[in-house]
């Protein structure tokens, strides 16, 4: 077996490389940082089985982040492995910087240069290359699967060595590092000496040398000044800029670019939430029901009659549980086809540069965008992109405000049971609740900031990619995988927890069957015992108490339980939200004082169980236990002020109420202004430096 | 010998040295990144607020957080 190490810069095709070669479905995008964790595949390619890994991408071998790490570690533990070195041809200069690096630590290299534009904005004289810098070169389109055949051929030719010189090391002075490592008898590769001078931290404490060589300069410049003398040997037409384009000029104009934002993003909310998504969520709850859904509980009803749990089970778990999820598929399908969009156009990375005024202010980093918007998709797999931060505390702010997101699972809550009571106006308590999310998110952040997790100064050092247009394959496969996905939730989890919720709300602890009202259900007498705690949140009864905690497995349950507990046996989104209005329904929700009061509590409460375990590996268990109680309080805190607030506007007129409510914000803000007034005053009067 | 912030924007300038105060390992990851003695480098954006600067060198374009752009010391 050959093991093979993929290594580049970020953003330079790794893993669009890795998927074609090894029939992958790994995530990718068009921004840096997109792959944080090391991912191994095995393939065969003529006879031969090659073992592919894809690292994250790196600029140097010296660590800055923490998926920098990972690939770093990766590299010097594997260094005797075959690695295939990626560059991008429009970025050249920057990208051999590594080659070079990959050099000096002696690994056997193929050097692939990945021609992504159609009309690369240069041109490479590969033969060139590849004599002047003694490594196997070849260039690929790493989306174009016929042009890779090469690059296998050259992996099972094992024709690569690594027996090149670099030209520029007997340029650089270790007289200084020499004097001491003869002292100590220290025997150094020249990749160690070299990352010795350059103070490289990790090698400097493995070797216990505590002296500043300030060299690092020097280094980069000799590596710098043998690249430019490749390129000017080896590259022509050489004009236009990597990344910036005319479009820029428009899109990240100081004054225009957060509205453009922010026209995007509620566009593509609108589109795919109230316009086009919804018409096809109609569309299929419609097909759902007439052709799947009744003639199967017909078919159920004829064989096992009338009154068996069987078709109990049938009609109310699994075709009215999954069956109201189902129908939200063109929905879920479409956010995450939009949040796609923004990660392939190129157009995420701009985004991080508009917000990294904002977000510094709460003490956050503008690459923080990337994570908190994955999180309106999938907050299990947006906590993972938090590794791309510098600095610890704020990867651990980071990940702790992506559950402030209302993801995907979450839309269905909002739009099934805000949609049964609030009708056509369910579109302002929907946005509502979506911008309470990031509200309480900014709110956190000053607050982790102000309190115990300071950020360190972050760097915010990031590049620019160029746009690109997603083409019309790429939006398929990106559609039907996120399709296919959802089924996938649907099918597994949300069918085996609805079918749980429903043996835990039929059956009584002695294992009778209690639908007919003859007994108390296991779950009635659970919810029973934690309802009364939710009372002053509005809610206190059973049914809504228990759904919550079902929905811990996953949010979309929460909808399926509290229909479940109505035994309502209609399948459709319309026909749930009809049947809520019932008689029966009153039993859960008494007021819309309580709808509100769950939804905030549903998009506040707990992160789902798939993110909690995600939680607790990046961050470790102490943040994420912290973090589940803070939201828990603040949960509990906020649906009780919406409760108050919606009962009193109820009772009174809601000018009354809000006339009292802004006087009392207006006095906290003007206690807290003057309070941050007097403190500063302090700090003025003891350093006479200060500027103030 | 100026930073870069009070340079103007889409002017190409010369880049005179990294200074230290931005840190070890920052300053060794701007290097990494061609921002080496002599290099042509220009501001070509801004941030509402200007905290976050555009900046091109070596062909390809970054942004930089504004403390860092202060580091930046370059010949007028």
């Amino acid at each position: 077996m050959i093991n093979v190490n993929l290594v580049g810069n970020p953003n330079t095709g790794k893993t669009t490389l890795f998927n074609n070669l090894t029939n992958s479905h790994e995530h990718v995008g068009n921004w840096h940082g997109v792959t944080v964790e090391e991912k191994a595949k095995i393939y065969d390619y003529k006879k031969n089985k090659i073992n592919l890994v894809d690292l994250p991408g790196i600029y140097s071998l010296t660590p800055l982040s923490y998926e920098e790490d990972v690939a770093c570690k990766y590299i010097l533990e594997h260094k005797d492995r075959l690695t295939i070195n990626i560059c991008d041809a429009s970025n050249i200069q920057r990208n051999l910087y590594l080659t070079l690096g990959l050099m000096e630590l002696g690994c056997k290299i193929i050097l692939v240069v990945n021609q992504i534009d159609k009309r690369p904005i240069c041109k490479i004289n590969y033969s060139l290359l590849e004599k002047l810098l003694g490594i196997k070169v070849v260039y690929v389109n790493a989306s174009d699967k016929k042009s890779l055949n090469k690059l296998n051929d050259m992996i099972i030719s094992q024709s690569y060595d690594n027996k090149y010189t670099l030209p520029y090391i007997k340029n650089l002075d270790f007289s200084k590092l020499d004097e001491i490592t003869s002292i100590k008898k220290q025997n150094l590769s020249i990749f160690e000496k070299i990352k010795l001078i350059e103070d490289d931290e990790n090698i400097k404490n493995k070797y216990k040398i505590n002296i500043c060589f300030n060299q690092m300069e020097d280094v980069s410049y000799e590596r710098y000044n043998y690249i430019d003398f490749l390129v000017d040997k080896c590259v022509t037409n050489k004009v236009k800029v990597y990344g910036y384009s005319k479009l820029d000029k428009i899109l990240l104009n100081r004054f225009l670019a957060f509205p453009i934002f922010l026209l995007f993003i509620s566009l593509s909310f609108y589109i795919t939430f109230f316009s086009v998504g919804s018409f096809f969520s109609d569309c299929l709850s419609f097909l759902l029901e007439k052709f799947v859904a009744n003639p199967l509980t017909n078919l159920m009803i004829t064989i096992f009659g009338q009154n068996s749990w069987i078709v109990n089970l049938f009609d109310v778990a699994i075709i009215g549980g999954v069956g109201s999820i189902l129908s939200f598929l063109p929905q879920v399908a479409l956010l995450f086809f939009f949040l796609s969009l923004l990660e392939d156009s190129g157009y995420l990375a701009r985004v991080a540069f508009v917000f990294e005024d904002i977000l510094g202010k709460v003490g956050l980093s503008g690459k923080s965008v990337y994570t908190l918007l994955m999180g309106f998709g999938c907050s299990t797999t947006a906590v993972l992109t938090a590794r791309n931060m510098e600095d610890k505390n704020s990867k651990i702010k980071t990940a702790l405000l992506t559950p402030y997101m209302s993801c995907s699972a979450k839309f269905p809550i909002y739009a099934v049971i805000g949609g049964a009571f609030f009708g056509v106006n369910n579109i302002f308590v929907i946005i509502a609740l979506y911008l309470l999310g990031i509200f309480i998110a900014i709110l956190m952040s000053l607050f982790f900031e102000k309190t115990f997790l300071k950020s360190k100064k972050q760097s915010f050092i990031l590049e620019f990619p160029p746009y690109r247009l997603i083409s019309i394959k790429r939006t398929i496969s990106l559609l039907w995988l996120n399709i296919k996905l959802f089924f996938a939730r649907v099918g597994t989890l949300i069918l085996a927890m609805n079918i749980i919720v429903w043996i835990l709300s039929n059956f009584s602890f002695t294992f009778q069957y209690v639908a007919n009202g003859n007994g108390i259900s296991m779950l009635e007498s659970l919810g029973k015992i934690i309802s009364p705690i939710f009372i002053p949140l509005g809610f206190g009864n059973w049914g809504l108490s228990a759904a919550l905690i079902a929905g811990l497995v996953a949010k979309e349950v929460i909808i399926s339980s509290i229909s479940m507990f109505n035994n309502i046996n209609e399948n459709s989104v319309v026909s749930l939200g009809e049947s809520l209005h019932d008689e029966s329904f009153l039993i859960h929700f008494n007021s819309g004082a309580t709808v509100l009061s769950y939804l905030v509590f549903c998009l506040l409460y707990f992160p789902c169980i798939a993110t909690l375990s995600i939680l607790n590996k990046e961050i470790g268990r102490k943040w994420t236990i912290i973090g589940v109680i803070i939201e828990l309080i603040i949960a509990y805190l906020i649906s009780f002020f919406v409760y108050t607030f919606a009962r009193l506007s109820e009772i009174y007129t809601i000018a009354f109420v809000l006339s009292i409510f802004l006087t009392l914000l207006i006095f906290v803000i003007s206690c807290v202004v003057i309070l941050n007034k007097i403190k500063n005053k302090k700090v003025c009067n003891k350093c006479p430096n200060c500027k103030k | 010998m100026e930073n870069l912030l009070n340079g103007k924007l889409g002017t190409f300038y010369k880049i005179h040295k990294i200074s230290y105060s931005v840190g070890d390992k920052v300053k060794r990851r701007l290097l990494d990144l061609g921002f080496t003695k002599g290099q042509k480098i220009r501001l070509i954006g801004r941030s509402l607020l200007k905290k976050a600067y555009l900046i091109e060198i070596r062909g390809y374009t970054l942004t930089l957080k504004k403390d860092i752009v202060s580091c930046i010391l370059v010949d007028f």
